[in-house]
């Protein structure tokens, strides 16, 4: 269990991946799970100007 | 099936495709070296990664470029090529390669000051549309009604101070239906297909498109493939509009978004992919 960031909301480690990203269920902020072992979460990077498909 | 080499995997974030991504190369029992674009280092001699392939989806145009460029120099081969991801994420080259190979595309004017942009822009007509040379998801990018736009426009544009908002693609405004389409191509096969309807004439996924699943006529694919191969080949999403004159291909993504094309569709694109990959590492 960590929490987000922004907003403090409680989040739940699951099934989880290292670098995945997903949005605060409270707040929306994208967080990134960043360390799986402690579970640790962040902000996601934030878009870039040549990011893209 | 079981394969004997490593998947690199070069990638900024785990989206839901590269999370499936993953999921079907563990299915294949296929080895993942995951390269994060944030933390890889490229000396000039290859050193300290074991990849047999590398799967680029960096979502940074500027990092795939120099990455696959690497990868090359260390005779890894690389999905998409180099050569391919260059071309497509640059509007401009991707437009003139287009229109080399008779692929029909939309009207187009390069500028390289804020003056010839009026210019290209009154050549063109109006409404157009302004994009920037490299860049996605629709950002950035400016319907033009008239030169009064035009003008306040170009000068923010020039405000930004970035080089790639100095240099001014215009483009003609198709007079599509509120709808266009995204053709997924692994190769040389079109594996899944969609409309995207939007009131906004943008329609990228990322902007809330609507996504229906669709199936190409004999017409559309053939133009499709065309396309594709004009730009090289490889793992493409090929976008189409009906324009009044016919089909146009606008874009070819080199890095495709593969998410609300599963969804509409059911096809599992990731494995489609990630055997393409197998194919291409085991030739």
């Amino acid at each position: 269990m960590t929490e987000c960031p922004e907003c403090g909301r409680a989040i739940e480690k699951k099934d989880f991946i290292e670098g995945e990203i997903f949005p605060c269920p409270d707040c929306g902020l994208e967080l990134e799970v960043t360390v799986l072992e402690p579970f640790q979460v962040d902000a996601a990077p934030r878009e870039a100007e040549d990011w893209g498909e | 099936m079981s394969e004997t080499f490593t998947l690199g995997l070069f990638y900024t974030v785990i989206r839901p495709e590269e999370k499936w991504i993953l999921a079907a190369a563990e299915e294949r029992q296929i080895r993942v070296e995951r390269l994060h674009d944030e933390a890889v280092t490229f000396p000039l001699v290859r050193n300290g990664f074991e990849a047999d392939l590398v799967l680029n989806r960096s979502v940074s145009h500027s990092r795939s470029l120099y990455a696959l460029r690497f990868f090359e120099h260390y005779g890894v081969p690389t999905v998409n090529r180099y050569e391919v991801v260059a071309l497509c994420g640059d509007k401009v080259l991707a437009s003139l390669r287009l229109e080399e190979a008779g692929v029909p595309t939309p009207r187009t004017v390069v500028a390289l000051t804020p003056e010839a942009a009026l210019k290209a822009l009154d050549e063109i007509g109006y409404p157009a549309v302004l994009k920037p040379p490299i860049g996605s998801w629709g950002r950035l990018m400016a319907k033009v009604d008239d030169p009064e736009e035009a003008e306040q426009i170009i000068e923010h544009k020039s405000a930004l101070g970035s080089p790639n908002h100095s240099i001014f693609y215009v483009q003609e405004y198709v007079a599509k239906p509120e709808r266009d389409l995204r053709v997924l191509v692994v190769g040389d096969e079109i594996v899944a297909a969609m409309y995207r309807h939007s009131k906004d004439w943008r329609t990228n996924a990322a902007r809330g498109a609507v996504s229906e699943a669709m199936s190409p006529t004999p017409e559309m694919r053939e133009l499709v493939l065309r396309a594709a191969a004009a730009v090289g080949g490889g793992v493409l999403a090929v976008d189409l509009m009906e324009s009044p004159e016919g089909l146009v291909v606008h874009e070819v993504n080199p890095t495709p978004e593969f998410r609300a094309l599963t969804a509409a569709t059911g096809i599992d694109v990731a494995g489609k992919v990630v055997d393409y990959v197998a194919e291409i590492a085991t030739r």
